[in-house]
């Protein structure tokens, strides 16, 4: 079902249940799971960078507020420019001192994205590139 | 037995590279994280990820997914392939639909479309179309009536098909 996407998803959510409670009696299953999402399409997408590879991905490591568990984030098409030219990670290392690197860990930070768990991500452990097949 | 969160709603973003192929990429929000705010915090996560990808953003989603934390028996003998079809009218003069699976054989007349007069039909379109719902066709105009429903069957994919013997 679809519904206004001005609608806060609380409104979506108490009317979607409300809902469920009243198709309960007309249908034969048992309700098992509920998801409400928001599409955003871009309207005008320019060509992407020559030779990008969407199997080549930046995964960048994070601690948590929690003890054990990291978030992870794996960044398709990761671009050259922000991989290490030198030193012992040369080639596969993230350059976290790159500008556009720290705006994007930064901005990570700022929104409050968390792992899976909802466990806040804190800082950087460790960044590198990893291929897909 | 409730519907119960997960910890975190999703932030999942599409990304084509210079083949055309597209790739995922997903960060997590605490799942108290207003959508207009999520949205803005993807729409500047975009930005900054522009600048370390060759890649090209599609768009995203951002969803907020619930489960049920001890489910109830089905009816025997249910089959989510038996499906009631309902095709409603719109606010802007089209139309909408989706199917419920496991239509309940109560609600249906003999040749299968679906019985406006049942108490609990009435109960349904009342709640899809009230003044105050939030239910709307994918352009975004609003549900006003029932226009048709209908018993309807879908193939049985093969993992839902019953054991060989």
């Amino acid at each position: 079902m679809h519904a206004s996407a001005a609608q806060p998803v609380t409104e979506i959510a108490a009317q979607a249940e409300a809902l469920a409670a009243i198709i309960a009696p007309i249908c034969d299953c048992e309700l098992v799971r509920s998801r409400i999402k928001y599409k955003v399409v871009q309207e005008d997408v320019p060509p992407a960078a020559i030779g990008s590879s969407v199997k080549r991905q930046g995964a960048f490591f994070f601690d948590t507020s929690d003890d054990t568990p990291i978030g992870i984030v794996s960044i398709p098409g990761i671009s050259n420019d922000v991989i290490e030219v030198a030193g012992v990670r040369v080639g596969y290392g993230i350059d976290v001192s790159n500008s556009d690197v720290v705006a994007f860990l930064d901005e990570l930070i700022a929104i409050n994205a968390t792992n899976s768990f909802g466990d806040a991500i804190t800082s950087l452990r460790d960044a590198y590139v990893q291929s897909r097949t | 037995m409730s519907l119960v969160n997960l910890p975190t709603a999703q932030l999942t973003f599409r990304q084509r590279d210079a083949s055309g192929s597209v790739g995922h990429y997903t960060i997590h929000v605490p799942y108290a994280t207003l959508a207009a705010v999520a949205i803005t915090a993807a729409d500047a996560l975009v930005a900054a990820v522009s600048a370390i990808t060759g890649t090209v953003n599609l768009g995203y989603e951002l969803t907020y997914a619930k489960s049920q934390n001890a489910p109830g028996t089905p009816t025997a003998g249910s089959r989510v392939e038996n499906k009631g079809q309902f095709v409603w009218l719109t606010a802007n003069g089209r139309s909408t639909q989706f199917n419920i699976p496991g239509i309940n054989d109560a609600v249906l007349l003999p040749d299968g479309r679906i019985d406006p007069t049942n108490a609990e039909i009435i109960l349904f379109v009342a709640a899809v179309t009230g003044v105050d719902a939030v239910f709307a066709s994918a352009d975004g105009s609003d549900i006003t009536a029932l226009n048709y429903g209908r018993q309807m069957f879908r193939g049985t994919r093969k993992n839902q098909a019953p054991p060989k013997g």
